[in-house]
């Protein structure tokens, strides 16, 4: 499903240059569950944004659902982020001038949908992590937990077969961090959903099937 | 995505009553200075039916009452007067007029079917030759005129439409003859315009009566207009002076140029238009840079809400698509408001003297300029955030 050959990224700015990674060689199978660890500024968003088609890898190559995706023009790229790739961020990054349906619906527009059927499916995907009752709510009147709920209902509306979520229990207690994981869980159990996770839990990690250590932008085992 | 657009549009009503307020003023501000402009530009670019280069003015003062104004004396001075300036072989031609061009006398009289009163002046023979009026039907008035027992009038072009249309205008009845003696005025001739109150008014419908100077029925102290030979120097007004002078002990005489007239009538028009066009401009500037600003900081606050899209699939430009879309939307609502309260003034015709289509021409350049202004203010940041890489712009708080 992902398949990453010798993947490097430097950042550079005007004084440092940065190897955010370096040398990675990554192959997950359709279905996997995994979780990415290592200490702060190790790498790991940036994989999961190298993964993700947000940022390009400097070096090497990454395929995803069989397509190379150096090089293919905006255009492409966004087309795959939208139907292949669903992400969940630590931060939920809701748009607070939108209700909870409307949140959820984003990733429809960039597909050619009309608007019932993006209703519904944005209310499937609600029901699905429990929160169908709240569809009218904006996110400011919603819990840390209710909200990363609504930012998983957006990142599976649109059916993707990736699921990258960066800490996405990294800002809620440790009851709530339960609850999204099993809401993780079940996507990867029923819908086959393959998961990348980044997380700090080593509780949360041990639940995966695999968990991938990075330490200065390597790969550790 | 349309749909989507109006609900950002609603939700973020807040920040968008301010920007379209902006709108609101910039518009009505930039709406009024621009119909103002073309109205001045339109009524200046109107022939003014004259030529006033190398014509004096000479405003005549004969220091007796008004009582005595039509009296004989006054006339024969008057036709000696007028005899002695064209004596000069610097004097091409001389006349009088009861109002001069760019001068500050007006005098008007009711028409017949007409509800409004119409601007009138007198004039003796000679005046086409002193300024050049070409008449477009019939002729100028002549001493063929003196044994009618009726009065001559000459109209111009616009009261010739308004009164007669597509009908021949010529010895029709302008003022019908009253108890009091008064003549019956009947069409004579037509000029094309006479705007003696000069290329910055509009244009209005006027008619010419004949001044006698040998009738004094007829006669009303007239000023005298004389044309000069091309390239005359300033020193002949002197020797003009003594010899009006001497012809009129008593009474007194100021010569001024046509062309200083005129000078001296735009400063004064246009002064205080140039004061509220000051005023305007700064207004327009702040409300211009306050729109530009907010716009800005609108587009520039929401980078990491275009990051966001980005990564749900948004390519660069339907995000740059989606920015723009907003903008137009606010900033229509901010010009069908303002358009609904501009087209007030000329409904309730506040402003009758400025014509309709130089009132559309206003507003749709204002309607023009504000859109170009808000997309200017929303295109350039737009491209910037719509550049920033989906990972860099999530990041971007
Ligand atoms: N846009 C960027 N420009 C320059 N350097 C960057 C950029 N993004 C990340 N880096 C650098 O790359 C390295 C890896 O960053 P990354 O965000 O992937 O770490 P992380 O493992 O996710 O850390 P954390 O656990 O704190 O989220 C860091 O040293 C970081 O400073
Ligand atoms: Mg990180």
């Amino acid at each position: 499903m992902i398949s990453l050959k010798e993947v490097e990224k430097v950042y550079r700015t005007e004084e440092i240059e940065t190897l955010a990674l370096s040398g990675i060689n990554l192959e997950i199978d359709e279905g996997e569950f995994v979780s990415v660890m290592g200490p702060s500024g190790s790498g790991k968003s940036t994989l999961l944004n190298v993964i993700g088609l947000l940022d390009e890898p400097s070096k090497g190559s990454v395929l995803l659902a069989g397509e190379t995706i150096q090089g293919l023009p905006d255009r492409d790229q966004a087309r795959i982020r939208n139907q292949q790739v669903g992400f969940i961020f630590q931060t939920f990054h809701l748009i607070s001038d939108l209700n909870v349906i409307d949140n959820v619906e984003i990733p429809l527009l960039y597909r050619h949908l009309a608007s019932f059927e993006r209703r519904s499916l944005a209310l499937r995907a609600l029901e699905r992590v429990g929160l169908a009752s709240r569809v009218r709510h904006f996110p400011s009147q919603l819990s840390g937990g209710q909200q990363q709920r609504v930012a998983i209902a957006r990142a599976i509306v649109g059916q993707p077969r990736v699921l990258l979520a960066d800490e996405p229990t990294g800002n809620l207690d440790s009851q709530m961090g339960e609850e999204i994981m099993k809401i993780l869980m079940g996507l990867n159990e029923d819908e086959k959903t393959t998961i990348v996770m980044v997380t700090h839990d080593a509780r949360l990690a041990e639940k995966t099937e695999r968990i991938v250590r990075l330490f200065d932008g390597r790969q550790v085992n | 995505m349309i749909k989507h657009v109006f609900t950002l549009v609603w939700n973020r009503r807040r920040t968008n009553a301010l920007i379209v307020a902006e709108v609101l003023i910039s518009f009505l501000v930039l709406c009024a200075v621009l119909t103002l402009s073309a109205h001045f530009l339109t009524n200046y670019l109107r022939p003014l039916g004259f030529d006033y280069q190398n014509v004096w003015n000479v405003e005549v003062s004969t220091g007796l009452p008004w009582s005595s104004i039509g009296q004989s004396s006054s006339m024969n001075t008057t036709r000696q007067l007028i005899e002695i300036a064209k004596g000069f072989p610097e004097v091409k031609a001389a006349a009088g007029i009861l109002a001069s061009p760019f001068g500050s006398s007006t005098w008007t009289n009711n028409v017949d079917n007409l509800s409004t009163s119409v601007m009138y002046d007198g004039a003796t023979d000679d005046l086409p030759q002193v300024l050049g009026l070409e008449l477009i039907q019939g002729r100028w008035f002549d001493r063929t005129d003196d044994a009618q027992n009726w009065a001559p009038v000459i109209i111009n072009a616009s009261l010739r439409d308004k009164l007669f249309g597509d009908r021949d205008p010529l010895g029709k009845t302008l003022i019908k003859s009253s108890e009091d003696h008064r003549l019956e005025g009947r069409v004579i001739g037509v000029v094309d315009d006479f705007r003696f109150k000069g290329e910055l008014r509009t244009p209005f419908d006027l008619y010419f009566s004949r001044l006698r100077l040998d009738d004094t029925l007829s006669f009303s102290q007239p000023d005298l207009l004389v044309r000069v030979q091309p390239g005359t120097p300033a020193e002949f007004e002197e020797r003009l002076m003594a010899g009006l002078n001497a012809a009129a002990p008593g009474w007194s005489f100021n010569i001024r140029p046509l062309g200083q007239m005129r000078r001296a009538q735009f400063t004064e028009m246009l002064t205080p238009l140039g004061i509220v066009a000051l005023i305007a401009g700064f207004l327009l500037l702040m409300v211009g840079f306050g729109l530009l600003g907010v716009l800005w900081q609108n587009v520039t606050r929401r980078t990491s809400e275009i990051g966001l899209r980005r990564a749900l699939g948004a390519h660069a430009r339907s995000v740059y698509f989606q920015i723009v879309a907003e903008i137009l939307v606010v900033t229509t609502i901010g010009l069908v408001l303002g358009t609904l309260i501009a087209i007030q003034f000329p409904l309730l015709g506040i402003v009758d003297d400025i014509a309709m289509t130089t009132y559309l021409i206003g507003l749709l350049a204002s309607v023009g300029l504000i859109y170009s202004l808000t997309a200017a203010c929303g295109l350039y940041p737009g491209w910037l955030a719509s550049r920033v890489g989906p990972a860099a712009a999530l990041h971007h708080e």
